[in-house]
């Protein structure tokens, strides 16, 4: 078989090209060896990216709900897994008024556990995760919806009586649960700026 | 240029470019994420720490606070009971449980800090062991929780914290009783979609806590290692039984598959093999379906 001059020296190019990109590899080949060696601790770390859940209201001549949403990541090496946890950040569980505390407050709706989420009690507050316990609606981010419109809501606990909302059995790396936040009021409801701190909580397994 | 020239040429550009093409699609998977949103992250490491101390006595350990995420924030750290309910060792912050008292035990050497994105800060703290301390173990939880931003809770609005956890597992020393069993597992052998699921329940009768490792291995018929995993250090409390499960998320659909799966803890290992079928309830269905119908069309031919 007869090779044309053109692909042999074509050929060789190739060869020649090839060798020119790998030579710092070929280069480093013949240079002294060493151990790499990395320690991995164990670690849990959460995140979320809003810094406030915010909502108005404006009731008219009926009442009004309004809904927030906070996306909340975790992630961990333990191979078994981590819990998350919600609860108030202390005794109060109520939406405190800013200009009265103590005297104006949104209290927290009726259902105290996840499988018995229903709609907002008129002139209260609550959250759900969908898909736990009876967390189930249409749940949209948006101000002033109709009383009864954004599915189903349960009472933040008191700090210490915290709701386990998800527990897994595996690592994880950033793995989300939306929490959903909703507010119902009527025009019995004073005019004010109310609010309440939760405590998300992620430990290992 | 003679043509031997071009053609070594153009050969050797083609080669280098090539090999650049390569390179550069490799790293073209990963796109730029451009986004400035404020990401808050708050790490804990480690997330267990075990020390062994006589009643009377005091240590001094650490951890890590790691600001992974892109703002600032301020954290404080501080202790609570921790002890855990059911088989699936949902935690407990009220401190109904005995052994739930070390957090009484731990004093910071700093409470509050402030982190920059990237930041890591060692938190020290030291634990006193009373002098009637029981033998055995006593836990507690070591929060670092942030602290939301003043300047930025104006109006009406839920503001968040957010806390990871360490658990503190202190054994008093002096007559430990290591003592447990696996009570028995599940490896149901007809399962109808994914994850395979399989667990065993693990009983802790002493009054110390223990780790169990765990592995489960599952093969095709033909021997072929399909997934592989392991559990390095599942912790088993004193007066609580544990159900620790392996599962495997990515099996198929459909397969025949040999399950091997062990836990070895304290000085005892466990085992168990079997084989486990996947099959969607619809193709059961299906079959039956197809067996009723060729049953009942041979009885008509025969009659």
């Amino acid at each position: 078989m007869k090779i044309s001059k053109k692909y042999l020296y074509g050929a060789v190019g190739v060869v020649s090209g090839f060798a020119l990109v790998s030579s710092p590899a070929l280069v480093s080949a013949v240079t002294d060896t060493t151990t790499v060696e990395a320690t991995v601790g164990s670690a849990i770390s959460i995140s979320n990216t809003t810094p406030t859940v915010s909502v108005s209201l404006t009731p008219g001549g009926s009442a009004v709900e309004s809904v927030g949403s906070d996306t909340v990541s975790v992630s961990t090496n333990d191979t078994d897994g981590y819990t998350l946890d919600v609860a108030a950040s202390d005794a109060s569980n109520d939406l405190d008024s800013a200009t009265g505390p103590g005297t104006y407050s949104i209290g927290v709706t009726t259902p105290t556990t996840p499988a018995t989420a229903t709609t907002l009690d008129t002139n209260s507050w609550g959250w759900c995760v969908v898909g736990l316990g009876s967390c189930s609606g249409s749940y949209t981010v948006s101000n002033n919806q109709s009383a009864g419109a954004s599915g189903n809501w349960i009472a933040m606990p008191v700090s210490g009586s915290d709701v386990e909302v998800k527990s897994t059995s595996g690592t994880a790396s950033n793995d989300t649960t939306v929490f959903y936040y909703g507010v119902n009021v009527d025009t019995s409801q004073e005019t004010d700026t109310y609010t309440d701190a939760v405590t998300y909580t992620a430990l290992v397994k | 240029m003679e043509k031997k020239e071009l053609y070594f040429l153009v050969g050797g550009l083609l080669a280098v470019f090539s090999l650049f093409g390569l390179i550069s699609s490799t790293y073209a998977v990963d796109d730029i994420d451009t986004t400035t949103e404020s990401r808050e992250e708050i790490t804990m490491s480690p997330t267990t720490q075990k020390h062994e101390i006589a009643a009377g006595e005091s240590y001094t350990s650490s951890f890590k606070v790691v600001n992974n995420g892109n703002t600032d924030f301020t954290f404080t750290v501080y202790t609570r009971p921790f002890s855990v309910e059911g088989e699936e060792y949902s935690p407990d912050y009220s401190g109904t449980s005995a052994r739930s008292d070390a957090y009484q035990w731990v004093q910071f050497h700093t409470t509050e800090s402030f982190l920059k994105p990237g930041e890591t800060e060692e938190v020290s703290y030291t634990v006193r062991v009373p002098e009637g301390a029981s033998i055995g173990g006593h836990y507690a939880v070591l929060f670092a929780e942030t602290q939301p931003d003043e300047d930025k809770t104006q109006g009406s609005q839920i503001v968040r914290k957010k806390r990871v956890g360490m658990v503190l597992r202190v054994n008093v020393s002096g007559d430990i009783q290591q003592s447990g069993a696996v009570l028995d597992s599940s490896l149901p052998f007809v399962q109808f979609r994914a994850p395979m699921t399989s667990s065993f329940r693990v009983r802790n009768s002493g009054n110390v806590d223990f780790d169990v490792q765990s592995s489960i291995n599952v093969t095709d018929v033909f021997g072929n290692l399909k997934y592989s995993a392991t559990k390095a250090n599942t912790t088993v409390y004193p007066d609580t039984t544990r159900r620790i499960e392996q599962n495997w998320d990515g099996v198929s659909w459909l397969g025949l598959y040999r399950v091997d799966l062990s836990a070895t803890y304290m000085d005892k290992s466990y085992n168990i093999t079997r084989y486990v079928l996947v099959i969607p309830r619809w193709l059961i269905a299906l079959i039956v379906i197809v067996l009723v119908g060729w049953a009942y069309a041979a009885y008509i031919k025969r009659h």
